[in-house]
């Protein structure tokens, strides 16, 4: 085998590091991994790499910028959480299905895939330092996971938006619902996991939210010949 | 003035130090980590402009110190809870006539938390939520919040003439709101762009809002009884 590249290296040590604090919360119990990140030094990541301390000061002048690089790889890792299974299952989605039905799995899918990803929490920790240019922008990764299945629903379910609202909207208030319940569901799951009965329907609150701002920000597209329903 | 006691030291760097937390979340960190774990005994000590040593003195180490800290802040820092929606809610209602847009009320309540550094802060306490103490103390906090936001809702719903649809509560409702919410600052933080304000019929309206509305309409249904009591008096 060839001689890894200094790059190949680079991202070896900083894959070392995400473990080291994806970990974290195992060897204490925790289940966000922050103060890991404060707390991962170079020494620790050298050891579990079998190479020595200089090899990564080789890469990283100090403790500091190994830090920052090591967030930014945590935040690109985070981004990438439940794109490959949405993508499945949008592919998945049977053609008569009922767009409502399909769009509930979907939410569904999305809350308890998320809620529970230690990479996709520890994003949380970062907005405290969205100050930082490239924090937001970091912050900013993955925020159209979701939006290939928003415009599937629309389509499907025979609507469009309403003046003056763009889809980008759409995605924000969708996005800031389910981060904000997932929020919530880390301290008080009882209140956001909540089964309501509407329409004759057992959802889930989280659900049940996610149509109200797709549908409340979009109309029927014929709603002159068509009756409503 | 009488030398301090030693608990009053204590309390005096842990609010320092509390200080700092909140700082964090406005400055743009160069050396990313947890606003916590930036708080280092030394800092404190040098903003009291006293000797590290003063401070080791209360605290053997430096993870004492952050031990007492968090405590501190969730103990302490109630002003970022949201347990005084209500109270925001009320001197808004005196700013504003009964006869305004509802949902300026909500947009009111998004502006007041998106600026909030200290309820940015708080959010970062979710990294320590395997602690149990921590855990319960958010966790109390926004169920205190959510029983008393609910009789504001019920009381604005009953005014509007709606009602829950029959399976929904009051605090189901809440809950919806305090996440959209809580999400919304989170998206403004990153840029006030993601949260704009937009012109609806005539009226400004900030995007939380207009999701507010969207979740409260699904929530519930027109209270028949009502407008048909109105009509009997009319």
């Amino acid at each position: 085998m060839a001689r890894p590249t200094a790059e190949e290296r680079r991202q070896d040590y900083l894959a070392i590091g995400a473990e080291m604090v994806l970990e974290f919360d195992r060897s204490r119990g925790a289940t966000v991994p922050v103060d890991a990140l404060a707390n991962i030094r170079l020494a620790d990541v050298a050891r579990r790499a079998g190479v020595t301390k200089g090899a990564l000061y080789h890469i990283w002048e100090s403790q500091e910028e190994f830090r920052h690089d090591l967030m930014i790889h945590l935040l690109e890792l985070e981004a990438q959480v439940g794109i490959r299974e949405t993508a499945t299952l949008i592919e998945e989605v049977p053609r008569d299905e009922d767009p409502g039905r399909s769009m509930r799995r979907l939410n569904d899918f999305a809350f308890r895939r998320l809620r529970d990803d230690p990479a996709f929490l520890a994003r949380f920790s970062f907005y405290t330092y969205a100050a930082n240019p490239e924090v937001r922008e970091l912050l900013l990764h993955g925020r159209d996971r979701f939006r290939e299945y928003y415009e599937m629903y629309l389509r499907r379910a025979g609507r469009r938006l309403r003046e003056p609202f763009t889809l980008d909207q759409v995605i924000v208030l969708a996005e800031a619902y389910l981060y904000g319940s997932i929020l919530r569901h880390r301290t008080s799951p009882e209140l956001v996991d909540r089964t309501v009965r509407v329409d004759e329907e057992d959802w889930g609150l989280v659900q049940l939210g996610m149509r109200a701002i797709l549908d409340g920000l979009s109309e029927p597209v014929e709603d002159d010949d068509q009756p409503r329903s | 003035m009488g030398r301090r006691t030693k608990d009053e030291r204590r309390r005096d760097y842990l609010e320092i130090g509390a200080q700092l937390v909140a700082e964090s979340a406005t400055g743009s960190a160069p050396d990313p980590g947890l606003a916590l774990a930036h708080v280092k005994v030394a800092d404190v000590a040098a903003r009291a402009g006293v000797t590290k040593g003063a401070l080791y003195h209360l605290w053997p180490s430096q993870e004492d110190y952050w031990n007492d800290l968090l405590a501190h802040v969730l103990r302490h820092d109630r002003r970022a809870g949201e347990s005084d929606l209500p109270e925001i809610l009320h001197s808004a209602r005196t700013l504003l006539d009964d006869r305004t847009d509802p949902w300026a009320y909500a947009d009111l309540v998004f502006e007041h938390f998106r600026d909030d550094a200290r309820y940015l802060a708080r959010i970062s306490l979710h990294s320590y939520l395997f602690d149990d103490d921590i855990r319960s103390a958010l966790d109390r906090d926004f169920r205190t919040a959510v029983a008393r936001f609910g009789d504001v809702i019920a009381e604005a719903l009953r005014v509007r003439g709606r009602r829950l649809l029959p399976g929904v509560s009051a605090e189901d409702l809440v809950v919806a709101l305090a996440s959209l919410l809580q999400g919304m600052c989170l998206e403004h933080r990153i840029d006030p762009d993601r949260a704009p304000t937009l012109e609806l019929d005539g009226v400004t309206r900030g995007l939380f809002s207009v999701g507010a509305e969207a979740l409260v309409l699904a929530l519930t249904e027109p209270d028949g009884d009502q407008v048909a009591a109105d009509g009997d008096r009319s």
